[in-house]
């Protein structure tokens, strides 16, 4: 499965909820609000390197890049990818969306 | 690869239908298809066709429209739409007004449903 | 469908009842869905468990009350699943006994397996 998450998880449960469902073969496309997860020095960067030892995360290019925050301020190992690969990455693997 | 679409979020609120747009043209230029795109929730606000954002801005009206002229069949549900207003007089022409059905259709006809 | 085979499709309900329309418009298309002899699955997770909760009363909020629905969701429109997150049930202090009607409770690593199973998940 490809879990999406959208929303920042400062206010939404979403990335929560998607962590209790990702399982072994499983990745996490991180998109809109939900990329937030993936800054450096954010209160879920431990949570996020931790799931980076078993899982691969991915974050939306376009959805960082207009949120002014750069490459090197995504924590290490995560991908960042366009759309195009979204669609590779939703191809690969069922996407369910949390919200 | 045969996509479907769900969106539930509704237009210039949300990013939802913005993201919907970005992986329909990326998919679409990958070789793949788009079975149908269904509304549903505030979703089915997209499909309104009396908007009229500012000049300058993205118009959503004109990317339905754009996908439209692709060929991709955007499905507005019905029972939904009224409930928001949204009625043959108000959809866009872009939009098909029809039942949930279509939603069941879409994950049965689809390799694969993503949902904005 | 005939031979065909059956797909199996998820609805994935997160949200609690009332404070949006989520679970209404999700009950909509659950009870829709069943005239078309696949096989649909509903799982309640998070917020979405709260749906299920006895005693539900909208009337002061001039609402329907749509929780009556899932008592008939299997048998007059075929859905073929209803599971419960344990946990999600647990974190809210609610019980098997708290819902409104006969569901499969399931841990969470259960009710995933189950999700290797589907071809499409409609979260609400």
């Amino acid at each position: 499965m490809m879990h999406i998450v959208k929303r920042s998880p400062y206010e939404s449960s979403a990335l929560s909820n998607a962590l209790n469902y990702i399982v072994q073969g499983d990745i996490m496309l991180l998109t809109e609000d939900g990329i937030y997860a993936a800054k450096k020095g954010g209160k879920y960067e431990s949570l996020l390197k931790n799931l980076i030892q078993k899982n691969a995360v991915y974050c939306l290019l376009a959805d960082i890049k207009a949120r002014g925050i750069q490459d090197g301020e995504i924590i290490e190992n995560v991908k960042i990818i366009d759309y195009k690969g979204f669609v590779e990455k939703a191809i690969e693997h069922n996407p369910m969306t949390w919200a | 690869m045969k996509f479907g679409v769900l969106i539930k979020d509704g237009p210039y609120t949300h990013q939802a239908m913005d993201s919907a747009y970005n992986f329909i043209l990326a998919a679409l230029e990958s070789g793949h298809e788009i079975q149908g795109v269904f509304f549903y929730n505030e979703g089915v606000c997209n499909t309104c066709g009396t908007m009229e954002p500012p000049r300058d801005e993205r118009n959503i009206k004109n990317l339905l429209l754009g996908l439209n002229e692709k060929g991709i069949r955007l499905i507005v549900c019905v029972a939904a739409g009224k409930r928001r207003g949204l009625v043959s007089q108000t959809v866009s022409c872009a939009g098909e007004i029809s039942g949930l059905g279509q939603l069941l259709e879409l994950c049965i006809e689809s390799d694969r449903m993503i949902t904005f | 469908m005939g031979e065909q085979e059956k797909t199996s499709v998820m609805f994935v309900c997160r949200t609690a009842p009332y404070g949006t329309i989520f679970e209404q418009e999700a009950i909509e298309a659950m009870v829709m869905f069943g005239a078309y002899e696949q096989d649909i699955s509903v799982a309640f997770v998070d917020d979405g468990v709260l749906a299920l909760k006895k005693g539900q009363d909208p009337s002061l909020l001039g609402k329907k009350n749509f929780s009556m629905t899932y008592m008939i969701l299997k048998d007059d429109f075929e859905i073929s699943h209803i599971y419960v997150e344990k946990e999600s049930l647990v974190e809210r202090g609610m019980s098997e006994s708290d819902l409104i009607t006969e569901v499969e409770i399931l841990d969470r690593n259960a009710l995933r397996q189950k999700m290797n199973e589907m071809k499409a998940f409609l979260p609400f």
